[in-house]
């Protein structure tokens, strides 16, 4: 039988398939909308080429997923676990769907579920963290979908367009995680 | 000279770490969880002088290649006892961001000599390193520190429930921030008052 840990209804957690996947990765990234949510650094762009080096010799010291939904089994992101800090056991989760039609319908909000009882069941994680960008309003209902917490905000952290932009921050407990899940049984 | 001194204060004066003279008195502070995290950024346990040496040898270096951190041992006018570090790091000059870290060997020196010292990591950190935001990580852990900076004019932006494990017990990792233009108000209040 297949182990299912990392499949939910929409979608499976797979790993990176470095030869098919980062030329997606390079596909997503020449859309600047979608770098400027995923994270603070100014926007590039990078060869599928230079990435697969960087991959091979990068010892990840994270859990890097390829989504993966279930009905074609097409790659339409990733979802990534790290920042791991094993004392207070807190960790930091960063989400992406790069195929545009799979945005905004329950993809992200089902892979992260996936990830947490990842990081909740299997890593024994206390928390996980995230940041989110103020303009990025899809990512922030999709957080609270699966149960995190506004925490508090960062004034003005991101510098984009000549204008000052705050990121949100954003928690979840494993208590809490458990808590939901047994609800919605 | 386009200003007074950034390193030099009325008790102390922001020095350069020696990893060959330092070693030994930091090698003491590794007994404290908090200054193996945050300066380190290791696993937590007592390092040895010579351990000491090779972990803050690299970080030197690292940060002086890719500029992403400035390191400063925080010593008394002329003296060579070193009594505290300041080190700026996550320094993101796209957004012109960076934190603050701040520790000192014990309470005492923390009180004495605290206020200072953050004084002048102020204007290094706005006039020098020129950023728009400094943010820095506290916790009631360590309820003088936290004073400390609120005293400054830090604001508290965040608290993160259960995100620190000290001593046995979780705290809220509660996360301040300073903004330059918070910072050159609190300068025209205090010439005001002058």
């Amino acid at each position: 039988m297949k182990n299912d840990f990392f499949v939910s209804n929409l979608v499976e957690l797979a790993p990176v398939h470095i030869d098919t996947d980062l030329p997606l990765w390079e596909k997503w990234d020449h859309d600047s909308d979608y770098q400027r949510q995923l994270n603070i650094y100014p926007a590039r762009q990078m060869s599928a080429a230079s990435m697969k080096e960087w991959f091979e010799k990068d010892n990840l010291k994270s859990a890097l997923f390829s989504i993966h939904e279930l009905k074609e089994s097409k790659t339409i992101g990733f979802v990534e676990l790290d920042g791991y800090e094993w004392t207070a056991r807190t960790s930091w989760v960063g989400i992406a769907i790069g195929e545009d039609e799979y945005r905004g319908r329950g993809y992200g909000t089902d892979a992260m579920n996936v990830l947490l009882k990842f990081a909740f069941r299997a890593l024994n994680m206390h928390r996980v963290n995230l940041s989110v960008f103020e303009f990025n309003k899809r990512a922030i209902r999709s957080y609270e979908k699966c149960g995190f917490k506004y925490e508090g905000t960062s004034r003005e952290q991101i510098y984009k367009e000549d204008k000052r932009w705050d990121v949100y921050n954003m928690g979840i407990l494993q208590k809490d995680w458990e808590l939901l899940q047994s609800l919605e049984k | 000279m386009i200003g007074t001194s950034l390193f030099i204060g009325q008790q102390i004066e922001l020095t350069a770490i020696n990893p060959e003279k330092d070693m030994e008195a930091l090698s003491a502070w590794t007994a404290d969880q908090e200054f193996v995290k945050e300066f380190l950024e290791g696993d937590f346990h007592p390092y040895s002088a010579a351990e000491l040496k090779k972990a803050i040898s690299e970080k030197i270096k690292k940060a002086d290649e890719n500029h992403g951190a400035y390191y400063f041992a925080i010593r008394p006018i002329g003296k060579p006892d070193v009594v505290g570090v300041l080190i700026f790091g996550w320094i993101w000059s796209s957004q012109q961001s960076g934190r603050i870290f701040l520790f000192f060997e014990d309470k005492a020196s923390l009180e004495q000599y605290g206020e200072e010292v953050l004084k002048l990591g102020l204007r290094y950190a706005f006039m020098e390193l020129s950023l728009h935001r400094l943010w820095t990580e506290l916790s009631d852990h360590n309820p003088t520190k936290l004073t400390i900076f609120e005293k400054a004019g830090f604001l508290r932006e965040t608290q993160r429930k259960e995100a620190l494990f000290f001593d046995g017990t979780y705290y809220d990792q509660l996360d301040y921030a300073m903004l330059k233009p918070e910072w050159k108000k609190l300068q025209e209040e205090v010439q005001n008052e002058k």
